[in-house]
């Protein structure tokens, strides 16, 4: 079984792919474009990355999400390979290849949206911008968005459940984190006034993405602790879908 | 070679088992069918021998189970699914589709785009699966299960709503892949289609082994001669005929199908009513067509007369002597054919499902027998 070739060739050959991808890359632009006309918001991280304060994760990392969860609720829906599938070892080579294959497609959409977003860039200010370290933390958050979406995916067994978990997530954790840096729950100086910000309604949106994107962000995030974070879900995920697979018949 | 060893499906409570110790061989060179109604679990069959449900019991390719085999690809070809529609995604176009299961089972492009030749499909490689008719997508669904050039092919339903040319395509492809060497398992709803198919015929009925027939055995006890009779009020005398004990299937508007009464039958009733008939002709079930005999004999779908119809419980007889079982009562009056028998209470099924009780008591022994209903006739 030559799963990556399969999974090469079931990537490219259904049209989801590129419409995600152009979407994205329209989307970057645009909010590019309205980004960099205003003084005050013109960091060129923020205008390359395209960062939304409504969304809470950056949109390339979204499309990979959406891509990634794409691939596996695929293989539930359209069960081609239904008796290939059986083995558990064969099962484990296609979730590999599909996350190898999910990786390089981040990889590449993350590589157009700063392509696009540094023309926009440097047609607007005639300079063009600054590379900063911090986009290859924004290329390892779209290749884990694109993991967990298709990690989700296979463990649910449906790519809407998925993206949902993906949309999900970082709402849920940059609260948590943010409750866990301040000690609000930890010991003594545990205080029911800091229990509202759990609710992600009433103060300020900063979310995981907020470093990275060049937003404001109130829980202030190292790299390093952007990385535990992301990975974190991941290896959840991919513990509960070793956990199921030898139970499952099939995909 | 493909052996099913008291393959057994149940569920949990309650429910009849969809399947119960189906055992049977399907050999090399031979085309297998499996042979029943919707609901008769030829689909569990082929689930359970692939492994894509639990249940009890074993199933053998050439001596090891599914499971077991290395590279299952090679050795056995499975057509499973909704048939009319195909599984793929419906926006891919054919040819990337069967590149893309080519590469999952580890053979080269090429064949993928030989196998589209094979199957007739190379002018509508380039559209999309949406696109495909049923026979279309069958027959995609078969160039995918032949990716890996297999030994054995298992089909669910191949040709069922297809068109006769697509099933004629069908049966004749799976003729030569058997008699290539190859062993082929198919499952069928249609008693004519499995003899028209198979070498071999395993009927199943409700989950059960119900028969284990050769071809000639199968035509022999399961299928009889038809009787076709066209004709402007054919409707009538389906009427007549269903009352008497045969079985009638439509063909159209202005034809139908007769079982299980002969031609002259037929025509007698048909005069005595004065039905205009314009073709009566006798139709052949099989080759092996005519003995009645054989062990193992599935129940034919064959309506058994009521004990009274509702004529003879309108007019009863004159002479009130209670019919004793197996007596045949006849009463005719003139413009309506009307017949009661009463059955012999017996346990031989067999027996009874192939004679026609009803329609012998109108045409045989009822001029001989019973002169008064003659004279009541001419009045």
């Amino acid at each position: 079984m030559h799963a990556l070739t399969y999974e090469r060739r079931r990537l490219t050959g259904i049209r989801s792919t590129w419409l995600v991808l152009a979407a994205v890359l329209l989307a970057d632009a645009a909010v590019a474009a309205l980004t960099v006309r205003q003084p005050s918001l013109a960091d060129p991280v923020r205008v390359l990355t395209a960062g939304v304060p409504l969304l809470p994760l950056p949109i390339a990392a979204l499309g990979a999400g959406v891509v990634g969860a794409l691939s596996y609720g695929h293989e539930v829906r359209y069960p081609v390979l239904q008796p290939l599938l059986l083995p558990v070892r064969r099962r484990l080579g296609l979730l590999l290849a599909k996350l190898l294959v999910s990786a390089v497609y981040s990889v590449l959409l993350v590589a157009a949206t700063l392509a696009v977003d540094a023309g926009v860039y440097a047609v607007v200010l005639h300079r063009p911008p600054t590379p900063a370290p911090a986009l290859v933390g924004f290329a390892a958050l779209a290749v884990t968005a694109g993991w967990i979406g298709l990690l989700a995916a296979a463990l649910l067994r449906s790519a809407a459940a998925g993206v949902l978990v993906l949309l999900t997530l970082p709402v849920l954790v940059e609260p948590t984190v943010r409750l866990l840096r301040d000690g609000s729950l930890t010991g003594d100086r545990l205080r029911a006034a800091h229990w509202h910000r759990l609710f992600p309604v009433d103060t300020g949106h900063a979310w995981l993405s907020g470093p990275l994107s060049g937003l404001h962000s109130t829980a202030s995030l190292s790299p390093r602790g952007l990385l535990l974070l992301a990975a974190g879900p991941v290896l959840l995920l991919l513990l509960g879908y070793l956990a199921v697979l030898p139970r499952r018949r099939g995909v | 070679m493909f052996q099913a060893i008291g393959l057994t499906k149940s569920w949990r409570r309650g429910r009849p088992p969809a399947l119960l110790d189906l055992s049977f061989d399907a050999r090399e060179g031979q085309v297998t069918v499996l042979l029943g109604a919707e609901g008769s679990g030829r689909t569990t069959a082929l689930r359970l021998a692939l492994g894509l449900d639990r249940g009890q019991g074993v199933a053998l390719f050439d001596g090891r189970p599914y499971r077991r085999i290395r590279r299952p690809e090679r050795e056995v070809g499975a057509v499973l699914g909704d048939p009319g529609r195909h599984t793929g995604h419906p926006g891919r176009e054919a040819r990337g589709h069967l590149r893309m299961v080519a590469a999952a089972v580890g053979v080269p492009a090429r064949r993928a785009d030989q196998l589209l030749e094979q199957t007739r499909l190379a002018p509508a490689a380039g559209h999309r699966l949406r696109t495909f008719s049923p026979g279309m997508s069958r027959r995609l669904a078969l160039a995918e299960a032949l990716l890996g050039d297999p030994g054995t092919l298992l089909l669910d339903e191949p040709t069922h709503g297809l068109s006769p040319k697509n099933t004629e395509w069908f049966h004749a492809f799976l003729r030569a892949f058997a008699a290539g060497g190859g062993t082929v398992l198919a499952t069928v709803r249609d008693p004519r289609e499995a003899a028209a198919l198979a070498d071999r015929v395993v009927t199943l009925d409700g989950g059960r082994l119900m028969a284990d027939q050769a071809k000639a055995d199968f035509v022999g006890s399961r299928l009889r001669d038809e009787v076709s009779v066209r004709g402007p009020q054919v409707g009538r005398l389906a009427d007549l005929l269903t009352e008497s004990g045969a079985q009638v299937r439509r063909e159209g508007g202005a034809g139908i199908a007769v079982v299980g009464a002969s031609r002259t039958q037929i025509g007698e009733l048909a005069y005595r009513h004065g039905i205009l008939l314009h073709e009566l002709a006798d139709r052949a079930a099989g080759s092996g067509a005519g003995s009645s005999s054989g062990p193992g004999v599935a129940p034919a779908p064959v309506a058994v007369p009521q004990s009274s119809s509702a004529g003879a419980s309108a007019l009863p007889p004159p002479s009130a002597a209670p019919a004793q079982p197996g007596e045949t009562v006849v009463v005719l009056t003139p413009g309506s054919a009307v017949s009661a028998s009463v059955p012999v209470p017996t346990a031989d099924t067999a027996t009874r499902s192939r004679v026609p009780a009803g329609l012998a008591s109108v045409s045989g022994p009822l001029y001989r027998d019973e002169p008064p209903a003659s004279d009541q006739r001419s009045e």
